[in-house]
């Protein structure tokens, strides 16, 4: 006992090893005031996320004190914790796809009449909530149907339905879109007005700046310093979070180019359901040259790359790399092409959790030579050139036989980085490559791509991150409902702003600017 | 980490046997009037001399080859539930061939009798393979469905066209010439040579599984398939393969089972054999040599 009671969440001296040994949290100490909106910030595996699954009752603390309300407490199970006013909104959500978003949002704490579910009374709490926050919500809307946006905000929902006082948000903008995000904070700030207390896992240092009264920063585990955001600064955050100062941008080499490497012609695009998501567009891109493609996520992006790769047969246009036609390709003839291709989703299509990263590193190289002795595989070789490639890369993890799916977002994403880079492609296609990435893995593939543009790559950079593209490219395209609306030279002359009218409203006519 | 998941996948194997057994016992203990002995018997008595071992061999010989066939599949993430149906193609073949194609140089037709099992073991998976991979129809129906056309057909086929005449109330084709027969394989070791055929596959699964670059983008499309299709796999051609080397082993079993053991095919004379093939590969976590093992407890 003997906590201040003015701390709404208070741990003291927090450690939490795992069984295998791993060191989450070595001496965590964290304090939230009421109505306060606290960010919780450190790179990828600086024990946030565990940190905060200790408080939810979701893993065991190994050592320490938790109080709540000035009340000591030790949740066994989120149950618990739920009781006692808190939730948590997971960076994955964990909704029944086939229920209706109220169904969703009363599941395991239903409002009875008798036997039967009250579904009335149900609905007008929820539409009571979901007015004072402004988290719109369609409830008899099936929820497979709604957008990752939509999804999110039925999971506030459902914390607030379950009457949590206490909320807390784990990375929620890696999946919003900036309006999205801007909506979220708007919902956030009401609550807090309310008198509802959250905490904001994060490692976006503008969100910090935006939104937050106070930040925490963790790093190996450990608490680094608790700040008052007004007195503190980006730099200062970004100093404390990594431990030392960014490195300064890789020196873009300017070069004569003359060969075209990848050109688009008057490509149209289905999706499955035969809805045209790319219309007629064309673009090319030199050697030694970053082409960005900005645009808000769903706005044809998966189906272009999809087409590229050969997943989707174009309905009509070109596809060139190096002077031939690869239009329509099998995606097995596409990937023996000297091309990089760092997807954009990390754990499905860029990588196999379940599997070595030695395994990892192989899934183009593994026939046809290097890593072969007849039809077998040559595993010592494999792994020589795996531990190479750990080390060439900076990539954290156990060795080469580590399963990928045991590693943290940023390395996992060093591991795509690596194979895709390591055959030193020609052309390298790079969607969304630092989503979701601490901030020195972030700096580290920003400047491993420059490199690959410096030594005469080119570079297709698919992102929704505008400081990314606006930092990267060469030119930039602005993509809006399937169209290129227009591309420009990322010169002095360009501003955030506008390409950000580009890609949320298309074709600028009446304003006047050129195309 | 990798270690880790290892250690804990074998307890739960080891755990689960054990279980079973002692469950075993209760039963026992609860309706026997001389518990003990029974339990002796059960337990003790298979292992106490080389008759019993040999008659041991001779029963984990088809389930250590059903059970690879099964874990080829489930490791490409495939449920192959059709082991039985192809057991009985591959039976039905080999007795055939063993029957009707006499006349045959001696070491052409031993040949000839296994390619046509494990060739009408592989055709025979293939069609639910071709199904699953090109026309996206879920392997676990098909593979079940045509589990009874082998078992009817099978059955229909011995007892009509191919019944032998002098077999009187047993229903079964005629028994196979005797130099087609998988002789013991020693004077000590009386269990037939089936056994070394199984032991050979164990190595050679191994080797498919663990250093090929088959069994690498298996392996792969078993554990994520998005990522395999990405990285330029062809998964349809993968799932065909993996179907026929599947089918291929369930189809060996049979044959062993007709050359080695009965001597001809007799109606419906396996019904469970899939069913094990399936449970040994689960509790062996699909590795080869855990079959081989798992494959010695289920007879005891």
């Amino acid at each position: 006992m003997g906590a201040d009671t003015q701390y709404v969440i208070e741990m003291k001296d927090m450690y939490k090893i795992y069984p295998n040994g791993t060191v989450a949290n070595s001496g965590v100490n964290f304090r939230v005031k009421r109505g306060e909106i606290h960010a919780l910030v450190g790179e990828n595996g600086a024990g946030k996320t565990t940190l905060m699954k200790v408080l939810f009752g979701l893993e065991e603390k190994t050592k320490g004190a938790v109080y709540i309300s000035g009340k000591e407490v030790n949740f066994k199970s989120p149950r618990e914790a739920i009781a006692s006013g808190m939730g948590m909104v997971h960076q994955e959500f964990m909704l029944v796809p086939s229920y209706t978003v109220a169904q969703n949002i009363a599941l395991g704490n239903e409002k009875k009449k008798k036997i039967f579910c009250d579904r009335k009374a149900e609905k007008e709490q929820m539409e009571k909530i979901s007015k004072q926050f402004g988290l719109t919500a369609d409830f008899d809307e099936p929820v497979y149907r709604l957008s990752v946006g939509a999804k999110q905000r039925i999971e506030i929902l459902k914390v607030l339905y379950n009457n949590a006082k206490i909320i807390i948000l784990d990375e929620p903008t890696a999946v919003l879109t900036p309006q999205e995000t801007e909506e979220l904070f708007c919902s956030l700030r009401l609550m807090v007005k309310d008198g509802y207390t959250i905490v904001l896992i994060t490692h976006k240092i503008k969100e910090v700046m935006d939104i937050s009264d106070s930040v925490t920063v963790l790093r190996n585990g450990q608490t680094i310093k608790t700040l008052k955001t007004s007195e503190t600064n980006p730099d200062e955050i970004t100093r404390l979070m990594i431990g030392r100062q960014l490195k300064p941008k890789r020196e873009r080499v300017e070069r004569q180019r003359e060969k075209t490497i990848f050109e688009v012609a008057h490509l149209n695009v289905m999706d499955r359901r035969g809805a045209l998501k790319i219309k007629d567009m064309s673009f090319s891109i030199k050697e030694g040259e970053i082409f960005g493609i900005a645009g808000v996520e769903g706005n044809g992006q998966s189906e272009l790359i999809d087409a590229i790769i050969g997943f989707l047969k174009p309905a009509s246009g070109k596809v060139f790399y190096d002077g031939k036609d690869i239009t329509g390709v099998s995606t097995a003839d596409f990937r023996r092409e000297s091309i990089g291709y760092i997807p954009d989703d990390r754990n499905l299509r860029g990588s196999s959790l379940n599997q070595s990263v030695a395994e990892n590193f192989i899934i183009c190289s593994h026939s046809g030579g290097e890593f072969n002795k007849g039809p077998f595989l040559n595993w010592k070789e494999v792994k020589e050139e795996a531990r190479h490639l750990i080390g060439e890369y900076e990539i954290k993890t156990d060795g080469e036989t580590a399963l990928v799916g045991s590693m943290s977002g940023g390395n996992i994403q060093k591991v795509i980085v690596a194979r895709e880079i390591s055959k030193k492609p020609d052309l390298l296609i790079a969607c969304q490559p630092t989503r979701g990435v601490d901030v020195s893995s972030i700096e580290y593939i920003h400047n491993k791509i420059i490199e690959q543009r410096n030594e005469g790559a080119a570079v297709l950079l698919i992102s929704a991150e505008l400081t990314e593209i606006m930092g990267l490219s060469d030119r930039i395209g602005m993509l809006y409902d399937g169209e290129l609306v227009a591309i420009r030279d990322n010169d002095d002359t360009i501003t955030e702003n506008e390409i950000g009218k580009y890609i949320l409203n298309g074709r600028q006519d009446q304003s006047g600017t050129e195309e | 980490m990798k270690q880790k998941l290892k250690n804990t996948n074998m307890l739960s194997t080891v755990l689960s046997i054990v279980i079973a057994v002692l469950l075993g016992c209760l039963l026992i203990l609860l309706v026997s009037d001389e518990p003990f002995l029974a339990i002796k018997s059960l337990l003790v008595l298979p292992l106490s001399n080389t008759f019993y071992m040999n008659n041991i061999i001779n029963k984990v010989t088809p389930l250590i080859l059903v059970g690879l066939s099964a874990s080829v599949a489930f490791k490409t993430g495939l449920f192959n539930m059709g082991v039985q149906g192809q057991f009985y193609v591959g039976a039905f073949m080999a007795a055939i061939a063993g029957n009707y194609l006499i006349g045959l140089p001696k070491g052409l037709h031993v040949v000839a009798v296994f390619i046509a099992a494990v060739g009408g073991g592989v055709i025979y998976a293939i069609v639910a393979g071709v199904l699953k991979a090109y026309f996206n129809i879920n392997e676990v129906v098909t593979t079940l469905m045509l589990n009874y056309i082998a078992t009817l057909v099978t059955s229909g086929m011995t007892n009509s066209y191919f019944r032998d005449p002098d077999s009187g109330g047993v229903i079964r084709m005629r028994y196979i010439p005797e130099y087609l027969e998988l002789k013991e394989i020693s004077s000590l070791i009386t269990a037939h040579a089936g056994f070394l055929i199984a032991l050979a596959m164990v190595v050679l699964v191994y080797f498919l599984m663990k250093h090929s670059i088959f069994g690498y983008r298996m392996e792969t499309v078993g554990k994520n398939r998005v990522f395999a299709q990405y990285g330029g796999l062809n998964i349809k051609l993968i799932t065909v393969f993996c179907f026929a080397v599947s089918g291929g082993l369930a189809g060996l079993s049979g044959s062993v089972e007709v050359l080695g053991m009965h001597r001809s095919f007799f109606d419906d004379f396996a019904s469970g054999m899939g069913g094990d093939g399936l449970i040994i590969a689960l509790l062996a976590s699909n590795h080869p040599v855990g079959v081989l093992l798992i494959s010695f407890f289920l007879p005891i």
